[in-house]
Formats: structure tokens, C-alpha cells, sequence
């Protein structure tokens, strides 16, 4: 009979009823107090004892099916070598992660040069998600001679189309073209990507597929995955930039600012320096906002700094209005602690406010690489 | 008094000994014919049935390695959660190294627990790496066994009694300066790490095929794949709980990078597993290709693992659950660019059709292996069977340490990200 048969642990628990009542019945029999006697008792117990033990050791081993076969547990079973095959096609190709559409020059009153402005396409090999956003280039990056490696920082926001916008793509190249070339900022790439992706606003989150009955009713949007894992692949692979997280920024515009508090704090292997708008960024905006209750929870950023280990990140809170900001901002910034650091920077309204902001993040991504110019910090 | 240890295991079969003997010597005494002396004669009986069982588990877990102390098996489910904080310009806490020993030789016997290696507290961080050759064993031919805490920076998530290998080539002047690759290595559920030594023998394997020239050294690291045991925890990122996937993901290698001369470029690290650590490894693998472009399953299975062990790990949420589940992220995402090996039996493997099933539904630029005997339970000495062809196979692809220089060059994009990972 084999040692996973069905029959097996039937058979050893009637056995082992038999002989339980056959002892207790046959017990004053057994109770002569000769030599024969007590021998047979041991025995009877032993038999006993074996006959349950093993009827734990088959059902035990039927539930967790670690032993196949009584070769299987005795070690004899050497039979059947067998070879690693690969299975399915080898597909060596290299994927194109991402495609330039449009580029244009950035130029400076005067008429210098001020760089370079790309429309770009990010296909993310992991999360799937297929971003259209754009790539500010510095007028160094072209430079002849010596190749330097930039630091990048990210602009989140869904004004980057919007002319109106200080997050406007064109008007953010300007504005840094025109802090690097007075000095006031290190040379950096840009990327200005949109807060909402996979046409739905995300929170930069990866959202689970919502499923009704079983049935899907929206596919998983991995924002996430896309931000932290394709969007360093993909600039990294197009672009001569660091990708170590001491050279990589978030900017989030009023869109964005939660996803680059979030993004610091949740891949800060990936983010160390995160500017988020001075308002109330603690919580998804968007679909993220419906996701059910451990979610939120968790997607909350105070729950993250009340109960996670500090990321070593930096975070500035910047907008007009009073230096600690309203609201949660304010509650951010008391529960943060080292190595996590909180800064805030009182801007102007009008007149282009986000000049300083991009002073401020390019000197803080390290940048060994670049000349770091003189008083440029704001 | 351990669970583990060999005093316990002593006691509870000196105690079913007790019991049978006491039976035999007390029997004339429920010898009358009443009616109470049949109950009598069923509680002795029952009675030393329970104290043999009782030695039977304690014999079986051990044997097996399924919890390595009481904590485990009656513990609360949830592991100690820190908030790291960390002092300016160190992290120290992320590693401490607890005790060491040489590395157990190819074919020499290993003890059932950890228990004898001589316990260091207070030494810290890499005090005690290397030193164990100083009681007279030889670093350059053993290798190292280290016993490590590891506390993740970005999880929280603390852990105790886990183990690193150290190969012999770690100690040796060519190697001085070399980076080994990582082979991140989970146990199954319930399981202890001692038991990847002494059941698995996974380091004594390794030597040995190094050896023999089929594999190339690497440093090991061998952990429970559960964080907090009693409770299966299938590394996954319990929503506002235990973030599992990221302490594997990114706190582990990072403490292991900081303490040792491991690889942190691409094609460094590899994870294995078998049972619920082969589901781990090959889901790390999946979530993170940059840190873990190669993944090894003895047996492990595919999807998302729900039962009274494991709790709600998903915010009873289907969808979550869903993206936990490696068959339907191939279903329904893109596959990432990771080579993995899974292996099972034709013949007593329940795990069998998940594996053919898995196979069959990945697709570029993914990559998946085979390895499938004909015969083999779900145990380790199946499990031992496979093991030389999977470390061979991990050996032909992981980045090698390279003698007499610095090792291979730090890249500058680490994150370049192409199917040549996918070898």
C-alpha cells in the first residue's frame, strides 16, 4: 500500500481502535504480575503507540505532501536525473523605453543658447504604461569635450501642456535655462512628466485592478512601478544622467505634490529630494482616494511618518502665505524626524515664482560633476 | 529551554518513556472489573499516548527545521516593527553580526540548531566577521558562517537568527579586494534558516560544486521567509502593515552591501527559495529586476497564498490580492526582463500543474528554466537533488568575483535596462 494511498490512514486508525479496545478489554488478563505478562502490556503499548504515530506521520504528510512515495522517505528514491530545459523563446532584442517625438532650442534673451527641449515617449517596460512628457537639456550637456553625468530633476504636474502655467514645459526650460546661465543653478536635465497616467489620476501610486464580481472592471495602473523602476531605466538609458538617488529631485506642481512627497518617501532608493506646493498633500488625490481603508491608511503620510522608519530624504514645502503652511502641512513637518529633513521657502506670487525652487533643488542633488556656482542656493 | 535544542528534545523522550513504563508498572491497579477502571484504563493509556506524541512533534520539528524557537511557534504573529533612527552618518543598526563560525564542509555532518555557535552579543555590525578563524579553523578553506540581526531602514521590519555564508575565496589575499555576487536564500513556511544548513545544506553544497569548478562563489544569505512567524507572510506589502516585499526588496541588500564585499550592479544578486521562499524568490525577482535579475524556485508555487496561516495579507482586497499573484501579473502586465529557474516533480509534487502553468504564460523578455524529476515529495531531500543544477545554473549567470582586482567595475547606470539581464 503507498504512503499517500487514501486507504492508508483508514486502515492504521482501525488497527489502532482494535487494539486500544483489545488492550482495555484484555487489561486484567494482562495484569498478572509475571514476567511474560508485562512483557506482552509493553508491547501492547508500544503497538499502540506506533499504530497512532504513524497514523499522525500519513495524515500529517497527506496534508503537507512532503514525502511521495516510501522510497521518497526512506532516501532511496535516486532514481530520475533530470535536466534544466528553457522553456519558451529567447527574445534578446533591446526595447526602445523611450522615443524623442519633437525637439526644439531653448533660447536666451539675447539670442544664446539655452539648451535643448525634447517631447518625449516613455514605453515603461514594467508597469506598461506609455507617458508622453518632456526633457529639458542644458546647454552644457551638449557641450564638446568632456562628458559630465547630470543630475535630474522631475517635474510633476498635469500644467506641463498648459502655457499659462508656471509648470508650463516651455516656460520651466526658460526659467532654467535663464538660473544657469546668470549662475543662480547648476546645470540639470528636466523631465516634466504628468501626475495623471494611464488616463487615470493615480497619485503615482500603483493601483490594484478593481475587480466586480470577479470581474475587472479597470485594469491595475501601475504609477508606481512607472515613476520608481521605468522612469530611471528609461532617462537613464537615453540620457547621460546619475541615477543614484542623491541625484535625483521631485518637483511636484499642484497636481504632483503628492506624488513627490509619496514617491520620496515610499522609493527613496530611487528620490532623495522632494518639493511638494506648501497645502495639504498627505492624502491621494484622484482614484487612489477610493481604494479601500488599509489603503488609504497606508498611502497616508502621516500614518507613514507616525509608523514607518524616517526616509532619508529632503523635502521643501514651498508657496506663498505663512512659513509653516496650513493645515497638514504643518503636521508633516512636526512628525518628521533625521534623517528625514523638511525645509519651507516663502515664494512671491507673480513674476515666475518657481526660479528659486529650481535654485534650491539643483544645488541640493548632489552634482560632483558640475561647477556649483557661487551663491546660487536660495 | 529550546524548542530546538537537544536538552528539550531529551526531556520529552525521557518523559515518553516515562509514560509507557508507567503504564506498564501501574497496570494491576485498574485491573478490577468496574466500571470507573475502564475509564482509568483509557486515561493511562491516553495519557502516555500524549507524552509520545508530544516527543513525536518535538522530533519532527526539529527534523524538519518548521519553527526554531517557542517565539515562532506561539509568537504574535507580527514582527517588531522599529522606527530606525539613525545617527548622523551611520547605519549601523541595519546589520549586527551575532556569532560566527567556519563554514560547515562539503559532506561533514551539521548539529540540528544553531545552539552551539558561540553567541557574541555585543560585538556588533562587522566585529566579528573573520573571526571566527582565530579558534583554530582556517577562513581560507572553511569559509564563514555568521548569525545576523537585520533591521531594515525603510521597512522597520526587524529579524533575528538569521544566517550569512561567507565562501573561502571571501578570506583569501586574490579575492582581497574582489565584490562577490548575493544569492538572497528563503526557507519555506514553516521554516527556520538554520535548516537552509543543515537540511538544505546549501553552503556545503556550494563549496563543494565550487569545488569541483561548476559553480562560482558567492556570498549567501539565508533568512526565514517568514518575518514574523507564527504568520505566513508570503513577502507581500501587507497594506498599513508589514511591508515584507521592501525589506527583502531593498533593506536586505542594502545591509548586506554595507557589510560585506558583495556586488550592488546589475547581475549581483539572485534570490532561491523552496516552497513558500520559492514563491518569494521569484516574485522579488518580478517586482525588482534591477536588484534581482535571476530567481531559483525549488517547488515553489505561483499565486497569491491565502489561508489561516497567512491572515489577510491584502487588505481584503481581490484586486491587491490579484497583484500579488505572479500568474496574473503575467497575465496582465507587462513581464519583466528576469531569468528564473523553477523546478518540481512529475510525481509527488502537488505543485506540479502551477509550474507548467507558470511556464507557459511567460513570455519576453522574460526568461524561464526547468528543471522537473520524475519523481521527488515536497521535502529537502528532493529539493537536495536539484540543488547543484540550480546553483550551477545561478553560477553561469551572476556577475563573478574576480581575483586580483577590484572586481568588476562599478557601473554607472545601474539601472540600464535592456533583456541582457535575461541570459
Amino acid at each position: 500500500m503507498g504512503l499517500t494511498s487514501p486507504g492508508l490512514p483508514y486502515l492504521l486508525a482501525l488497527l489502532g481502535f482494535i487494539v486500544l479496545i483489545a488492550i482495555v478489554l484484555g487489561w486484567p488478563w494482562l495484569a498478572r504480575r509475571t514476567l511474560p505478562r508485562i512483557y506482552l502490556r509493553f508491547l501492547s503499548i508500544c503497538v499502540l503507540q506506533a499504530l497512532v504515530l504513524g497514523l499522525i506521520f500519513v495524515v500529517v504528510n497527506n496534508e503537507g505532501e512532503f514525502y511521495s512515495s516510501w522510497s521518497d522517505l526512506f532516501g532511496t528514491d535516486a532514481s530520475g536525473r533530470a535536466s534544466i530545459v528553457a522553456a519558451g523563446p529567447v527574445d534578446t532584442a533591446s526595447r526602445n523605453l523611450l522615443s524623442v517625438t519633437a525637439r526644439s532650442a531653448v533660447r536666451l534673451a539675447g539670442g544664446h543658447q539655452g539648451g535643448v527641449l525634447e517631447n518625449v515617449r516613455i514605453d515603461g517596460q514594467l508597469s506598461g504604461l506609455s507617458v508622453a512628457g518632456s526633457v529639458y537639456l542644458p546647454a552644457a550637456y551638449a557641450a564638446r569635450g568632456r562628458l559630465p553625468e547630470f543630475p535630474v530633476v522631475t517635474v510633476v504636474s498635469d500644467a506641463t501642456t498648459s502655457g499659462s502655467s508656471p509648470y508650463s514645459a516651455t516656460r520651466l526650460a526658460q526659467s532654467a535655462a535663464t538660473e544657469i546661465a546668470a549662475g543662480r543653478m547648476v546645470p540639470v536635465v528636466i523631465v516634466m512628466l504628468p501626475a495623471t497616467v494611464g488616463g487615470v489620476d493615480q497619485a503615482c501610486l500603483n493601483l490594484p485592478p478593481v475587480l466586480r464580481r470577479g470581474v475587472q472592471q479597470r485594469p491595475a495602473i501601475e504609477g508606481g512601478t512607472f515613476f520608481a523602476q521605468d522612469l530611471p531605466d528609461a532617462i537613464g538609458s537615453a540620457y547621460r544622467v546619475r541615477t543614484t538617488p542623491a541625484s535625483w529631485a521631485l518637483v511636484g506642481g499642484q497636481s504632483g505634490g503628492y506624488c513627490a512627497l509619496q514617491l520620496a518617501m515610499d522609493y527613496s532608493y530611487v528620490f532623495s529630494v522632494a518639493v511638494a506646493p506648501r497645502a495639504s498633500y498627505v492624502s491621494p488625490p484622484g482614484a487612489a482616494a477610493q481604494l479601500p481603508g488599509p489603503f488609504r491608511q497606508q498611502d497616508d503620510l502621516l500614518w507613514q511618518l507616525r509608523h514607518l522608519p524616517p526616509a532619508p530624504v529632503s523635502v521643501l514645502f514651498a508657496g506663498p502665505g505663512s512659513a509653516a503652511g496650513g493645515g497638514q502641512a504643518a503636521s508633516f513637518i512636526s512628525l518628521a524626524q533625521r534623517p528625514m529633513r523638511v525645509s519651507t521657502m516663502q515664494l512671491d506670487g507673480g513674476n515666475w515664482p518657481l526660479a528659486r525652487v529650481l535654485d534650491w533643488v539643483a544645488a541640493a542633488v548632489d552634482s560632483p560633476g558640475a561647477q556649483r556656482p557661487a551663491g546660487g542656493t536660495g | 529551554m529550546g524548542l530546538t535544542s537537544g536538552s528539550f528534545g531529551t526531556l520529552m523522550f525521557v518523559l515518553a518513556a516515562a509514560g509507557i513504563f508507567g503504564v506498564v508498572a501501574f497496570w494491576p491497579r485498574a485491573a478490577r472489573q468496574r466500571p470507573l477502571t475502564m475509564l482509568a484504563r483509557v486515561g493511562m493509556v491516553g495519557l502516555s499516548q500524549l507524552l509520545v506524541i508530544a516527543a513525536f512533534l518535538v522530533y519532527l520539528n526539529s527534523y524538519f527545521g518548521f519553527y526554531a524557537s517557542w517565539s515562532q511557534l506561539l509568537g504574535s504573529g507580527t514582527a517588531p516593527v522599529v522606527r530606525v533612527e539613525k545617527a548622523a552618518g551611520q547605519d549601523q543598526s541595519a546589520l549586527v553580526v551575532t556569532a560566527a563560525e567556519a563554514a560547515p564542509a562539503p559532506g561533514g555532518s551539521v548539529p540540528k540548531n544553531a545552539g552551539h555557535i558561540p553567541v557574541a552579543e555585543g560585538h556588533g555590525a562587522s566585529g566579528l566577521i573573520g573571526q571566527a578563524g582565530r579558534k583554530g579553523a582556517n577562513l581560507q578553506q572553511t569559509g564563514e558562517l555568521l548569525q545576523v540581526n537585520i533591521t531594515g531602514q525603510l521597512s522597520g521590519i526587524a529579524v533575528v537568527k538569521d544566517f550569512v555564508y561567507l565562501p573561502p575565496q571571501y578570506f583569501q589575499p586574490a579575492y582581497a579586494r574582489a565584490r562577490f555576487p548575493a544569492v538572497l536564500a528563503l526557507t519555506g513556511y514553516p521554516g527556520s534558516s538554520w535548516s537552509i544548513i543543515s537540511r538544505l545544506q546549501l553552503p556545503a553544497e556550494q563549496a563543494a560544486l565550487v569545488r569541483a569548478g561548476r559553480a562560482r562563489p558567492a556570498v549567501i544569505v539565508m533568512m526565514d521567509a517568514s518575518v514574523a512567524m507564527p504568520r505566513d507572510t508570503e513577502c507581500a506589502n501587507v497594506p498599513a502593515g508589514l511591508q515584507v516585499e521592501t525589506f527583502f526588496a531593498q533593506d536586505v541588500p542594502v545591509a548586506i552591501e554595507h557589510a560585506f564585499r558583495v556586488q550592488s550592479g546589475p547581475g549581483g544578486w539572485a534570490a532561491l527559495g523552496y516552497s513558500t521562499g520559492g514563491f518569494c524568490a521569484v516574485k522579488l525577482a518580478m517586482l525588482n529586476p534591477r536588484q534581482f535579475p535571476y530567481a531559483v524556485s525549488l517547488a515553489g508555487y505561483y499565486q497569491a497564498l491565502q489561508d489561516h496561516t497567512t491572515g489577510d495579507l491584502y487588505g481584503s482586497d481581490a484586486g491587491y490580492r490579484d497583484e500579488n499573484n505572479l500568474d496574473w501579473r503575467l497575465r496582465n502586465l507587462p513581464a519583466p526582463p528576469v531569468s528564473v529557474l523553477v523546478t518540481s516533480s512529475k510525481i509527488g509534487e502537488r505543485t506540479y500543474p502551477g509550474t507548467l502553468r507558470f511556464v507557459s504564460l511567460v513570455k519576453p523578455p522574460m526568461q524561464v528554466y526547468s528543471l522537473y524529476l520524475p519523481q521527488g515529495g515536497h521535502n529537502f531531500a528532493t529539493w537536495g537533488r536539484e540543488l547543484p543544477q540550480a546553483l550551477s545554473w545561478l553560477g553561469a549567470r551572476l556577475t563573478p568575483a574576480v581575483p586580483g582586482s577590484r572586481g568588476p567595475a562599478e557601473p554607472s547606470n545601474p539601472g540600464t535596462p535592456t533583456a541582457s539581464g535575461a541570459g
